[in-house]
């Protein structure tokens, strides 16, 4: 039932949490005009904010977040996954990678309001594997 | 920048992290028909924190609990923003500006352009409700 699926790059920022961490990381890409596709943040244990965007110009944003100061950056290969709005669709997506034992990572994504597919990241224990099964 | 912004609730599950238990718990949701709107799930060390906002969390967490799990719901700000640069910044520079620390976050964009879904916790969901609006 996914409709779509390929490999793409996200951009992975760890700082420290503070109140403005992800306003002044989507401020640089409005500044540049990059529109983010996905996002995903929290705070962890040790007091630290990750940030995680999809963008279709991570080297432009990942250049200018480091001029910026931004040091602890990493481009992570992800799954971007289109799946129908409908029920059974993300379990249908699930079972498939544990039938093969294929581990996710983070997975993070929302449906579309109008009930157009949802849009999903995800990163596995094994993308390749992972994008021959879902195909 | 902000099309639409409603209160809702999440459903947190916290359990040891193995393979397939996201497709179990998703498992258990698709069985009573329930369609899941948001998701977000993480590991950290041994522990898998599993996030999910349904079209009916009332009927999945007594499913979930019946089935063995541990599952909490927390308060959300649900928000519909343009798909278009610079909205997460407007929504996420208005909360800054009001010192409400966003606890976390996700959400994709449409694929075919339709308004971005995003769920966020904050520090003050009242608040934060009242200045996206």
């Amino acid at each position: 039932m996914a409709k779509y699926v390929r490999l793409c790059n996200e951009i992975y920022v760890t700082v420290s949490n503070k109140i403005g961490v992800l306003a002044d990381i989507s401020r640089v890409a409005e500044q540049l005009s990059i529109n983010i596709e996905a996002v995903a943040g929290y705070a962890t244990e040790t007091d630290e904010a990750r940030l995680l965007v999809v963008t279709f110009d991570n080297a432009r944003l990942i250049q200018a977040l480091k001029s910026k100061g931004y040091i602890l950056i990493k481009e992570v290969e992800v799954l971007l996954i289109e799946l129908e709005n409908k029920v059974g669709s993300l379990e249908d997506m699930c079972s498939k990678l544990s039938a093969e034992d294929i581990d996710i990572k983070h997975i993070y994504g929302s449906t579309c309001p109008a009930g157009c597919p949802a849009q999903i990241v995800m990163s596995t224990s094994d993308n390749k594997k992972a994008l021959a099964v879902l195909k | 920048m902000t099309e639409h912004v409603y209160t809702g609730k999440q459903i947190l599950i916290t359990m040891p992290n193995k393979v397939g238990l996201l497709s179990n718990i998703t498992t258990v949701i698709m069985s009573l028909g329930i369609n899941i709107e948001g998701v977000s799930a993480s590991a950290s060390g041994e522990q898998a924190q599993i996030m999910i906002v349904t079209e009916d969390n009332r009927t999945a967490i007594e499913a979930l609990r019946t089935k063995g799990y541990v599952v909490k719901e927390d308060d959300v700000v649900m928000m519909e923003l343009e798909d278009d640069p610079g909205t997460l910044e407007d929504a996420c520079s208005r909360l800054a500006a009001e010192n409400i620390d966003i606890k976390y976050i996700y959400g994709t964009s449409c694929p075919s352009g339709c308004p971005a879904q995003l769920v966020i916790n904050t520090s003050n969901n009242t608040k934060a409700m009242s200045i996206l609006k």
